[in-house]
C-alpha cells in the first residue's frame, strides 16, 4: 500500500513538471569579452609554395602526408604551429605564454571564431596571433553565471509523506541555500522530528519527544554552466541533534522463574551527530518553483554514550539501522542575478 | 514537450518510485542474538581443563516452581543455561548427582552455586526487543564436586556467549568401584 501511493505521488508530480519541463541544453557560451574592432587578418607571406622539383620526383617518389589545411592559413601573419614539430609547438606555446604574462596579449583583442566544421578558435585580432589550446584555455570561462545567483529555500515533504502512509517517527526539514556561480550550493536546514515506535511483534514501545536537529553542508551543480532550472546535486552535510527518549510498555514473558514482568527504562537523552551523501536532481515546475528529489546515505559520526541502550531512532536520521534514505522537496527559487556574463558576438566562418 | 523527453521523465519517475519504495522498507532483519540475557555455563575438568560432558547430574534453580529443571541428568550435557531473576539480586542453582546409594546412605549428593548480580533494564535493538541486563558481582558454591568456578564476562547481555565455566574435580582416581564416574 505504501509503495503504491509512492508510486501515484511521483507520476503526479512526473506530469506537473512534464506540463512545463524541457531537457536541458547545453547553453555554453562562448561570448565572454565586449567584442572588439575586427581587424582583417592579412595573408601570410610565408605559406607561398616552392615549386616542385619534377625530375626529383620522378626518381624517389616520396608520399607526403596530408595535413588538414588550417580555413585561417590565408589570413596569418605569422607562421602557424606545425603539429609535426614538437619542438616548435612548444617554443610557439612559451613564446605567447611569455606575451601574456607580460600583458602584451589584449585579453579585449581576444576573439572566438568558428568554422563551418564546429572548430573554434581564440584570435587575437590585434596581432592576428591564433593561441594555441593551451593558452586558449585560460580564455574560456569556468564559470558562467555570477558569483551570487540565487537563493532556494526549500522543505522536504518525504517524511510527512511517509507518516501519512503509517511512518511511526519523523517529521519536517526546512532548509535555505545560496547559490554561487550555479556550481556550489552552501546549504544549511533544520528540521524536527519525533517517534512513536511500536514494531510488529515486538515487547516494546520506543519514543522520542520532538526534537530538532541542524545540518550545513554544501551541493555541488554538476550542471554548472547550463540552465540553473534543471540541476544534478551532489552533496555532503554534516547534522547534529540532541534528543530525550524513552521505551515503556516493555514486557517480558514469565521464563523459568514464571516471574512476569512489565517495567520501563527511565528517560534517557543523547546528542548525535551525523554524516550524509547525497544525489539529487532540481527541475522546475513553474515560474521560481522547483521540484526535487535526492538519494541520500547516512552514517553516524558520533554520539552519547547510552548504559540503557542505544536510541532505535535518531531525529534527520531514521532508524539507526537504515543508512539509506530517500528526500522529496519543494523549493522556491529566489533569482539575484541569473544572467550569464555577456560576451562577443560568436563569428561563424 | 517532446515525446521522448516526457518518455524519460515518466521512466526517471518510476525508477526513484522503486528505489524509494525498496529504501523505505529496509530493515535489519530478525533477531540472531538471544532475545533475553541468559548466562551460558561450560562444564569442564579441573585436571586437563578440556570442556567435558557430565552424566548423571540433575541441575534446577533452587526455589523454581514446581521444581522444575534446567537439566535432568537422562543425557549427557556439556553446558547449561542458568536464567537469573530479573526482581531478585541472588539466584541459586543446584547439582545433583544421580549415585547409586553408598555404604554411608548417602543419597544424590549435590553441589550448590550462588550469583550475585545486578539489574537493569536495557534496549537491544527493534528486532531484539528490550530486556534486563545483569552484572555478575560475586559467585559462590559448594566444593562437593565442583572445583572451581571461572567467570569470562560479568555483564550478561543477549549475546549467546559462554560467560560462566564450571570446573568439575575429576573422580577417577582413587574412587570406590561403587561410584560412577561423571564424565563421560
Amino acid at each position: 500500500m505504501k509503495q503504491i501511493a509512492i508510486f501515484l505521488l511521483t507520476l503526479l508530480l512526473t506530469a506537473a513538471m512534464s506540463s512545463g519541463a524541457v531537457m536541458p541544453t547545453n547553453a555554453t557560451v562562448s561570448e565572454v569579452w565586449q567584442s572588439a574592432d575586427t581587424t582583417t587578418v592579412a595573408a601570410p607571406d610565408s605559406l607561398t609554395a616552392s615549386p616542385v622539383d619534377s625530375a626529383a620526383v620522378s626518381k624517389a617518389p616520396v608520399t607526403q602526408p596530408r595535413v588538414k589545411r588550417d580555413p585561417l592559413d590565408n589570413k596569418r601573419t605569422i607562421t602557424p604551429v606545425n603539429v609535426r614539430d614538437r619542438s616548435q609547438a612548444e617554443r610557439e606555446r612559451q613564446r605567447l605564454t611569455s606575451q601574456l604574462s607580460q600583458k602584451k596579449i589584449d585579453r579585449s583583442a581576444v576573439k572566438e571564431i568558428t568554422t563551418d566544421d564546429g572548430t573554434s578558435y581564440f584570435v587575437d585580432t590585434v596581432t592576428n596571433v591564433t593561441l594555441p589550446d593551451s593558452i586558449a584555455d585560460m580564455f574560456r570561462p569556468k564559470n558562467l553565471y555570477p558569483r551570487f545567483t540565487a537563493v532556494t529555500i526549500g522543505v522536504n515533504l518525504w517524511d510527512p509523506f511517509m507518516r501519512l502512509l503509517g511512518q511511526q517517527y519523523g517529521g519536517i526539514e526546512v532548509w535555505g541555500l545560496l547559490s554561487l556561480h550555479n556550481r556550489f550550493n552552501p546549504i544549511i536546514g533544520v528540521g524536527f522530528s519525533s517517534a512513536d515506535v511500536s514494531p510488529d511483534e515486538s515487547n516494546f514501545t520506543w519514543k522520542s519527544k520532538l526534537a530538532p536537529y541542524f545540518n550545513l553542508g554544501i551541493l555541488y551543480n554538476v550542471f554548472y554552466n547550463n540552465s540553473p532550472d534543471y540541476q544534478l546535486l551532489v552533496g555532503l552535510r554534516y547534522a547534529i541533534t540532541h534528543f530525550n527518549y524513552e521505551v515503556v510498555d516493555i514486557t517480558t514473558p514469565p521464563g523459568y522463574w514464571r516471574d512476569p514482568s512489565t517495567f520501563n527504562i527511565p528517560q534517557c537523552s543523547s546528542t548525535a551527530g551525523y554524516i550524509e551523501v547525497s544525489l539529487g536532481v532540481k527541475v522546475k515546475l513553474v515560474s521560481n518553483l522547483s521540484a526535487g528529489w535526492q538519494f541520500k546515505f547516512r552514517t553516524i559520526a558520533h554520539e552519547s554514550n547510552a548504559p540503557y541502550g542505544q536510541p532505535l531512532v535518531i531525529p534527520g536520521f531514521g532508524k539507526r539501522t537504515n543508512n539509506f534514505g530517500v528526500g522529496l522537496s519543494l523549493m522556491y527559487t529566489l533569482p539575484l542575478n541569473i544572467t550569464p556574463r555577456p560576451g562577443v558576438k560568436k563569428d561563424k566562418k | 514537450m517532446r515525446l521522448s523527453a516526457l518518455i524519460a521523465w515518466i521512466a526517471a519517475a518510476i525508477s526513484f518510485c522503486g528505489v524509494a519504495a525498496i529504501i523505505s522498507s529496509c530493515n535489519s532483519g530478525g533477531c540472531t542474538e538471544n532475545q533475553t540475557s541468559v548466562p551460558r555455563a561450560g562444564f569442564y575438568d579441573m585436571e586437563t581443563l578440556r570442556q567435558v560432558s557430565l552424566s548423571g547430574v540433575e541441575i534446577g534453580g533452587i526455589g523454581a516452581p514446581n521444581d522444575s529443571l534446567l537439566a535432568t541428568g537422562l543425557s549427557a550435557i556439556g553446558e547449561v543455561y542458568l536464567p537469573l531473576r530479573a526482581n531478585k539480586a541472588t539466584t541459586s542453582f543446584y547439582f545433583r548427582y544421580l549415585v547409586a546409594n553408598d555404604s554411608t546412605g548417602l543419597i544424590s549428593p549435590r553441589d550448590t552455586l550462588t550469583v550475585d548480580y545486578t539489574t537493569i533494564p536495557y534496549f537491544a535493538s527493534e528486532a531484539c526487543g528490550a530486556m534486563y541486563r545483569y552484572t555478575i558481582t560475586r559467585i559462590t558454591h559448594t566444593s562437593l564436586m565442583i572445583d572451581s568456578v571461572a567467570l569470562t564476562d560479568s555483564v550478561i547481555n543477549n549475546l549467546d556467549i559462554e560467560r560462566l565455566k564450571i570446573f568439575f574435580k575429576d573422580n577417577s582416581a582413587g574412587e570406590d568401584e561403587n561410584e560412577e564416574n561423571l564424565f563421560i
